[in-house]
């Protein structure tokens, strides 16, 4: 029973991708993507909206990436309140980031901004002992690759460090870098990632730890005692 | 480096990285976790296909295992022979091994006395070669008092000869077989027979 529910649910969820395939800039992101009937307007219409001041801009944002950011800040939240909240906050910021900024990826640019004030949320939430969820699990395993404790020198290497892991995500093969960016930035569960790529989940989550265990070792050798 | 600081450090990695991950198409089929019930069902498939397969009715007749009836019935004398039997049977004057009636389709047809000294007659009514010989050799025709008697003969796998001779009379047909003997004294036998008809 179960089997055939979740057999069904994908297939639902594959035609739902082939017919994304029609929109223009579909971005794949959650448990499934959005399907929106309406007209999107391109990138870079949208940011010159933002910096005409246009309050249109809102509107053309949310139509075309509400979708992706809900679903970057359900992952971390786990509260469809707390994620539309979170949301509504991506589209402010972006509002007072531009101008000045002129983001190369918009949808990138919005799914950061989301990322950090769910984050922000999910720490709040964390000292008044609510919520929680998937985030719980990935912070665990980014404590395989980090020691978890206060670092004085860290500010001192910040930008240097996310070089190095540029660096390392770029020698690695382009599945096993789409695995750790779905699973350490867009905070996706292990079985949808491993549904994503088509493979079994147990794999996915060996080749993660991996993955974890060579970043730690790529940092160690590169001095960063991290 | 507390661990809530990388996670947050993370949001600084390439924009191209992070596009690439929530965009791109997967390269496999996507059904993941159920991968392995599909393959599952297939399987079951496959041998509910094979298990019909095996067991679907067919044309070919399938009969029932019968008993079929000793088609060699023994008797114990030349009178009990006669008896299930519409005909005489000629006996020669040598020691009887076994009387035999010979049954097709439960109804006695033919006569067979077999000597200890392995010579074989057969009569029924009919013609053609009732010897049970196949393939031997004809090897001359001659008239035995009034009868157009054919004499063959015949070496067995295990180099054995035989001679038999093959005759007709009054819509009867007669055979009679000996090992290791000649053409003169299957004759002499045969004239034997004829008189005690």
């Amino acid at each position: 029973m179960w089997a055939s529910s979740r057999i069904f649910k994908e297939i639902i969820f594959f035609i739902f991708k082939r017919m994304s395939d029609f929109l223009p800039d579909a971005v794949y992101i959650g448990e499934g993507p959005k399907i929106r009937k309406e007209t999107r307007m391109e990138d870079d219409k949208i940011i010159r909206l933002y910096w005409d001041r246009d309050e249109s801009a809102i509107g053309e944002t949310s139509k075309k990436y509400g979708a992706y950011c809900h679903a970057i800040a359900r992952n971390i939240l786990h509260n469809l309140q707390d994620s539309e909240e979170c949301v509504n906050d991506t589209y402010l910021n972006a509002w007072n980031a531009m101008p000045p900024q002129k983001p190369g990826i918009l949808s990138v640019f919005l799914g950061k901004i989301t990322r950090n004030l769910a984050f922000d949320r999910y720490s709040f939430n964390r000292a008044e002992k609510r919520g929680g969820g998937e985030i719980n699990l990935v912070l665990d395993e980014i404590a395989q690759i980090v020691s978890d404790k206060e670092d004085p020198e860290q500010t001192v290497y910040g930008k240097e460090l996310m070089e190095a892991v540029n660096t390392f995500l770029a020698q690695l093969p382009e599945e096993k870098r789409k695995m750790f960016v779905l699973r350490y930035w867009y905070t996706e569960k292990v079985s949808t990632i491993a549904g994503r790529l088509g493979i079994p989940e147990n794999t996915c989550s060996a080749q993660l730890g991996r993955i974890r265990k060579k970043l730690k070792q790529y940092l160690a050798d590169g001095g960063f005692s991290v | 480096m507390k661990k809530e600081t990388f996670y947050r450090e993370l949001n600084h990695i390439r924009d191209s990285y992070v596009l690439e991950a929530g965009k791109k198409e997967p390269k496999r089929l996507i059904f993941g976790k159920a991968q392995s019930f599909l393959a599952l069902a297939a399987c079951l498939c496959i041998l509910l296909a094979g298990a019909f397969v095996m067991n679907r009715p067919d044309n070919r007749p399938h009969p029932q295992q019968v008993q079929i009836p000793n088609p060699l019935w023994q008797v114990d004398s030349r009178e009990e022979m006669e008896g299930l039997l519409d005909f005489s049977v000629p006996v020669l004057d040598k020691a009887v091994e076994a009387y035999i009636v010979l049954v097709d389709d439960s109804r006695p047809e033919m006569a067979r006395v077999v000597y200890t000294d392995g010579t074989v007659f057969n009569k029924k009514y009919g013609t053609g070669d009732i010897s049970g010989i196949n393939g031997g050799t004809l090897e001359k025709t001659e008239t035995v008092g009034e009868l157009s008697v054919s004499f063959y003969s015949y070496v067995d796998v295990d180099g054995k000869d035989t001679v038999y001779a093959l005759w007709e009379k009054d819509g009867f047909t007669y055979s009679l077989s000996a090992e290791n003997t000649t053409f003169e004294q299957l004759t002499y036998d045969i004239q034997i027979l004829d008189l005690k008809e």
